[in-house]
């Protein structure tokens, strides 16, 4: 289909809007309160056209697309029109700069001044130069603004954590107001007065933090003006090259776009391409990835304890003094740890290094903690294949949604954030947890249980939904309820929900597991499931959690040893080492942590910002994250301390010249990885196993037998690698609202 | 049942019952008691009359005869001589303005005689708050011929035939708008009443609540079966208590008696209704922020299409009209679209109710049939200007409607003729004016109203009444530069042109009108810094002639910053840099004195600028 823009025939299908059609052919219609992701909402009106055979002017961004439409953007009233509404929105905007002659040259001389306090002209403003109405306003063109300049009063709000807030630079196109309820379904931000008096606010003025944020930032990525800003970004200059991440803080993945100035990470901001998040982040996401690359933690050289003491030395003498005390050992005297925030590369090569090198115990790893872990094993037993693939997008399209006491915007924020997306087009959203939690506040339906009653909960549920159905079953009894503190009517309402809202998603984490119990709770969530046809995704939060659980996989484990141990090989951070815990300890990490003192040889790892590295989330997608800067200090990749530890000790099948050869190495050896093989992998990724299925396939009511109990071990999901976030950044301390124990 | 010889109909709208109403219902019932005529006379108290200016009203059914300004001293004479004596009493009667004989009957009150009620044509004969009494004159006739003799598509035809057009301001054809609605899959469908009328000086809506709050509610019951909605909402805006008890008392009447709610009339046809009051925003008249309102949400309009009828409350397809419009529909179905659509002009059928205020003699609310001149209604109806001023401009639509002069009295009240001559139909307020009013003065005055309702959410209407109050206050200040028209008539149709909703599309229609038809009075502004109208104080001087003055102290008295000085007999002066134009001294000093005058332009000037002179006697 097509829609005659200026004259121009422009292809489109589907429904989308003039203005999307124009933007995909990068034609240029200037707006400003529109913005991918929000619906239609028409404010700011500069981007009104003609379209003949209609009277007055339509706004593009309102306007559907329609085979045959003839659109002009360019008629001489249509140009005055734009021209008029621009001056009136910049007769409340400072605007001195906008229109000044010595525009350019201020801008070579000028770039630091925007230390000031109050932004009175754009070299003054912290978004100089990614600002939209600056962008408009060289495409419109305007040489004056015939009326006078009306500053909004009020001060800029500074007593929030990272978002500082000036009014006197917006203009009200409300993308921050729809983004917050509409996207992040907070809705903290909202319009306050009416009118000319007009501004953006909370309710009561409270402060961010007061008023429920979650400082994911999704506002100040939409505000087209310096309104909304990143605190620290006014001490920054514009970044000069940019580079494209994984987020490595929790197990969704997203996308980030990584801002560098001088090799150097100054900012981040979600990427609107990242196939998990599209577009969305969190605080961690958007604030946290500079301070966690360069924090004063971060480990740059590596060193050996010599005379007691831990010395700076070089990689090869490092190296060395490993490999030698490591050979001195006796097959399975030699413990490993790893971390599911390692990348596949790393834990690849670790595993082997460890059965190979080191001839050691199975590798121990926190993916045996994990919903994923519990829910594949418990399948397994009862013989079925239960799938863990799933796509986070697809949660927006559920008719029904059940979480267990997950707090979303903490654990899982994209996932919330698709949460929110299904309850906006009509879903029933679930609650059932022992606490009342933020995102509980937009469950349609909220069920209190006590630790423990998970499984008699579920029963009630299912013999339920048996009755509904026809179906003789004996009653679990309203007695049996009674303890459970939960009506008959509610029970109904509930299976009412489940029976008639498709598809069905039953979000289980770590909550469900510490609450609601183990084994029998699971068993009875999975038979459940299969009676409404639902599906259980299970939600981790380790950024690669799946990956390590298909290597660990890959690796079975002999039988236990039963030699003792006296060698310890930590590759990332572990439970505290009690003081004797080993004769020798190698400590593999990026940051210091309260095992590094007891180490005998510290190797410093990068962060996975600073290395490529493969990366399997939640949805079982794996993608690599590309280097977005140099290594820090002396740091080097995981999987390159231990190919080169390999080498010292005398082994050169582990010699790997690039992270593509280990690659190649993984695809071959482990089967869930095969696909990487293929030389280029899409940027949205590869599934592993299997492509998702949706809504998936059905599991069957799983039989029990005896098994380990399973578990999903909950984690801080503030920790990265050994640096927890919340206890060293003051603003996400802040957020979290917790204490630093240190301080 | 009790038939009593004569009924006392006091008017009890909201406009007699702030002028003691209530209390003269009390007076009457206490007075008639005392003369042992409680089974002769019944005390009724009924909807607005429309003649506010007059009240509190009474009227003495059946004989006709109208009553007005009473107050509760009057009780005893009037109950001894009308209704034991049998005399009507003359000196409470309605005296025409310029006219020594009291008119007697309301019939023959030429306030009444001309106009034609459709909408209004229980008011001031039934009590609102009964039921009973809305049904004896064929209330809800209507209703029961649509659930038992038409089909959903025969409603919609009927209405469509009639030629209705929506009474909110648009005029969008109510017919049309249904059938959009009926072809509509979704479900549930939904029904409003938009009642948050909110125009300055406009109360047709408030005077239909409550004085006929069934008929709204049987035309809305009418239009769901229509369309096939089963729930509606009646938003009524919380400045209007009496409409939204006398609304709720309806509401509870009409369930009781089995015409809303489940199986109505026991068609199987299911309906209720929801009074939402809402908070008193004048842009949740708007339909889209109204539902916005409903929703819970702030009231902001959205860009249509896609419209209400389509995608309306929660999405879903919903028929939203005004109080008036619904007020209609019974009488449509009961008589007939041909009989509807006799009356009115070609494209405007029907009758409209307007609210007559300003410098008018008989102000109040009317209904009079489309297509009627203005002159009519000024001269006919309104009784023309009071005083001996002449007749200036009528302010048609609210404050976004727009003023027509003198020229156009000619002009008939039609949806095409108005928009036309600059103004629109709007709800239906009418504000006369008269020469001492300053068009500058005005159009600022609503400029200021627009920007203060403006809600914010599109930046042409946000930020261009903004700024056109602010180039209309410089030329009221005599501070304009010559290209100030110019620039604001560019203004104003960028905010016309670029608005997202009507009240910023129609906001600048003040500013447009007064420009065309009062050009040379913005000029006089600017070029002579004079206000011809004297009315804006930054151009006019107040200035004491001592050949008048007789030194009697009233306008020092008067002077609330004692700008005035002068001593008894001798001749006062105004310091004019003291004075702060309030007026006090004009309007004190005596009529047979009227010492102080008004000057602008040049001669204000010279007069503010000259040394004060006290020399003489």
């Amino acid at each position: 289909m097509n829609i005659i823009l200026n004259g121009r025939p422009l292809v489109f299908e589907g429904r989308p809007t003039i203005l999307e059609v124009a933007k995909a052919h990068e034609v240029l219609i200037p707006s400003l309160c529109e913005h991918p992701g929000l619906e239609p909402y028409g404010a700011c009106r500069l981007c009104l056209v003609e379209i003949k055979g209609r009277t007055g002017y339509a706004p593009a961004c309102t306007t559907f697309a329609e085979e045959g439409l003839e659109v002009r953007t360019d008629s001489p009233e249509l140009q005055s029109l734009r021209r008029g509404i621009l001056e009136l929105i910049l007769a409340e905007h400072p605007h001195a700069c906008l229109i000044c002659e010595e525009k350019s040259s201020c801008d070579d001389y000028k770039s630091t001044i925007r230390k000031t306090g109050e932004p009175t002209g754009c070299v003054l403003c912290s978004a100089n130069g990614r600002c939209e109405l600056q962008k408009i306003v060289e495409a419109v063109g305007l040489e004056r603004i015939p009326y006078p300049a009306l500053r909004r009063e009020g001060e800029i709000r500074r007593d929030d954590p990272f978002i500082d807030r000036d009014n006197s630079l917006c203009i009200l196109c409300g993308r921050c107001v729809r983004i917050c309820s509409e996207v992040r379904g907070a809705a903290v931000l909202t319009f306050v007065s009416r009118g000319s008096e007009t501004v953006i606010g909370t309710a009561m003025d409270r402060r961010l933090i007061d008023s429920g944020c979650r400082f994911c930032g999704a506002c100040v990525d939409v505000c087209p003006t310096g309104s909304l800003a990143e605190r620290g970004v006014r001490y920054e200059l514009l970044p000069d090259a940019e580079a494209k991440a994984l987020c490595p803080f929790c197990g969704q993945g997203c996308g980030l776009k990584v801002g560098l100035r001088d090799g150097r990470i100054i900012g981040a901001v979600p990427d609107p391409e990242g196939a998990a998040n599209r577009g969305q982040a969190c605080v961690k996401g958007r604030f946290l990835v500079k301070s966690a690359v360069h924090h004063p933690r971060r480990l740059l050289q590596p060193k050996i304890r010599r005379n007691g003491r831990l010395e700076a030395v070089s990689w090869d003498d490092a190296l060395t003094f490993a490999a030698e005390r490591l050979a001195a050992l006796d097959d399975g005297q030699t413990a490993v740890t790893a971390s599911a925030q390692s990348s596949c590369e790393d834990l690849f090569v670790l595993h082997r290094f460890a059965k190979e090198v080191l001839k050691a115990r199975p590798v121990t790893g926190p993916w045996t903690d994990s919903a994923a872990f519990s829910l594949r094993a418990l399948g397994r037993e009862a013989g079925h294949s239960v799938p863990l693939n799933f796509r986070i997008s697809d949660v927006g399209r559920a008719g029904a949604i059940v979480v267990f006491g997950e707090d979303l915007p903490l654990t899982q924020p994209i996932v919330g954030v698709e949460v929110n997306r299904a309850v906006r087009n009509g879903a029933t959203f679930i609650h059932i947890g022992t606490k009342d939690l933020t995102t509980s506040a937009r469950a349609s339906l909220k069920v209190e249980l006590s630790a423990g009653q998970g499984k008699a909960f579920l029963k009630a549920l299912t013999v339920t939904l048996l009755k509904g159905q026809g179906q003789d079953v004996r009653v679990a009894g309203p007695k049996k309820l009674q303890p459970i503190g939960l009506s008959r009517e509610k029970l109904l309402e509930i299976a009412r929900a489940l029976e008639t809202r498709k598809p069905v998603l039953f979000l289980i984490g770590p909550a469900f597991f510490e609450a609601f119990g183990g084994r029998a709770a699971l068993i009875e969530l999975l038979s459940l499931a299969g009676l409404t046809d639902g599906r259980v995704i299970a939600l981790d939060g380790e950024a690669n959690g799946r990956g390590g659980l298909e290597i660990a996989g890959a690796f079975p484990g002999t039988s236990p040893s039963r030699r003792k141990v006296r060698a310890l090989y930590l590759a990332g951070p572990s439970a505290k080492l009690e003081p004797g815990a080993a004769e020798f300890v190698v400590f593999q990490g990026s940051y210091e942590d309260e095992n590094t003192a007891s180490a005998d040889v510290v190797f410093p790892e990068t962060t996975s910002f600073e290395s490529d590295g493969t990366f399997v989330n939640i949805e079982g997608r794996a993608r690599t994250s590309a280097k977005a800067v140099e290594p820090q200090g002396e740091a080097r990749p995981g999987w390159r301390i231990l190919a080169d530890l390999a080498e010292k000790t005398g082994r050169t099948e582990m010699a790997y010249a690039s992270i593509e050869d280990v690659r190649k190495d993984l695809a071959g050896s482990v089967a869930a990885f095969s696909g990487l093989s293929t030389p280029s992998v899409p940027a949205e990724g590869l599934f592993l196993g299997e492509e998702p299925a949706w809504p998936g396939a059905v599991i069957g009511k799983a039989a029990a037998r005896k098994a380990p109990s399973p578990a999903a071990v909950p984690r801080d999901p503030d920790d990265y690698k050994g640096l927890n976030l919340a206890l060293e950044h003051k603003s996400l301390k802040l957020v979290r609202g917790r204490r630093c124990p240190r301080s | 049942m009790k038939h009593h010889r004569t009924h006392l109909l006091v008017c009890a709208g909201t406009g007699c019952v702030s002028c003691g109403a209530f209390t003269l219902k009390e007076a009457l019932e206490k007075e008639i008691a005392r003369r042992g005529l409680q089974d002769e006379a019944l005390v009724v108290a009924t909807g607005c009359n429309g003649f506010c200016e007059r009240g509190p009203i009474v009227m003495v059914h059946p004989e006709g005869i109208f009553y007005q300004r009473l107050t509760p001293e009057d009780v005893p004479f009037l109950v001894e001589e009308h209704f034991l004596k049998g005399r009507p009493v003359q000196k409470f009667m309605y005296v025409p303005p310029a006219e020594a004989e009291p008119v007697p009957k309301m019939a023959d009150i030429d306030f009444f005689k001309h106009q034609r009620l459709i909408v209004l044509r229980n008011r001031g004969r039934i009590d609102p708050e009964r039921i009973e009494e809305y049904i004896a004159y064929d209330g809800y006739e209507g209703l029961a011929k649509v659930l038992t003799e038409m089909t959903p598509e025969a409603i919609i035809a009927e209405i469509a035939d009639s030629g209705l057009r929506g009474r909110g301001g648009a005029g969008f054809p109510t017919g049309r708008k249904w059938a959009l609605c009926r072809q509509e899959k979704a479900e549930p469908k939904y029904i409003i009443c938009n009642g948050d009328e909110g125009d300055p000086g406009a109360f047709m809506d408030r005077s239909i609540l409550e004085a006929d709050p069934h008929a709204v509610l049987e035309g809305m019951v009418i239009g769901a079966r229509a369309i096939g909605a089963q729930k509606g909402f009646l938003y009524i805006r919380d400045e209007y208590p009496l409409a939204v008890q006398r609304m709720g008392i309806a509401i509870g009447q009409a369930r009781e008696l089995g015409l809303l709610g489940q199986d109505i009339l026991g068609t199987g046809f299911d309906f209720d209704l929801e009074i939402v009051r809402g908070a008193g925003a004048f842009v949740s008249g708007e339909e889209t922020a109204l539902i916005a309102s409903i929703e819970g949400q702030r009231a902001y309009p959205r860009q249509r299409p896609p419209y209400p009828a389509q995608h309306g409350l929660w999405g879903q397809p919903t028929v939203i009209n005004n109080v008036e419009t619904w007020a209609n529909v019974p009488s449509i179905i009961r008589r007939g679209a041909a009989w509807f659509a006799g009356l009115g002009t070609e494209t405007s059928k029907g009758t409209k109710v307007f609210s007559l205020v300003g410098k008018i003699n008989n102000t109040g609310l009317v209904e009079v049939p489309m297509g009627i001149r203005l002159q009519e209604i000024i001269y006919g109806i309104g009784g023309g200007i009071p005083g001996d001023r002449e007749f200036k401009a009528i302010q048609i639509g609210g404050p976004s409607g727009g003023c027509i002069p003198r020229d156009l009295l000619d002009l008939p009240v039609d949806y095409e003729s108005l928009t036309e001559a600059g103004a629109m139909m709007g709800s239906g307020g009418m504000i006369v004016m008269d020469e001492d009013t300053c068009m500058v003065d005005i159009a600022l005055y609503f400029l200021r109203f627009t920007q203060e309702e403006s809600c914010g959410k599109c930046s042409p209407c946000r930020l261009g009444t903004r700024q056109m109050a602010g180039i209309l206050a410089r030329i009221a200040a005599g501070e304009g530069p010559e290209d100030d028209l110019e620039k604001l008539q560019e203004l104003a149709l960028t905010v016309k042109r670029g608005a997202l909703c009507g009240l910023g599309q129609t906001a600048p229609n003040p500013v447009l009108s007064t420009l065309r038809y009062f050009r040379e009075e913005y000029e006089a502004h600017i070029r002579d810094r004079r206000c011809p109208a004297l009315v804006c104080k930054n151009l006019i001087t107040y200035f004491i002639e001592p050949e008048k003055c007789v030194g009697c102290l009233l306008c020092i008295k008067a002077c609330p910053v004692d700008a005035v000085s002068g001593q008894r007999k001798k001749v006062h002066v105004i310091d004019q840099a003291a004075c702060i134009k309030c007026g006090a001294c004009f309007n004190v000093c005596p009529s047979k004195v009227r010492a102080v005058s008004k000057y602008t332009g040049e001669k204000g000037r010279a007069l503010a600028a000259r040394a004060p002179d006290t020399s003489r006697p």
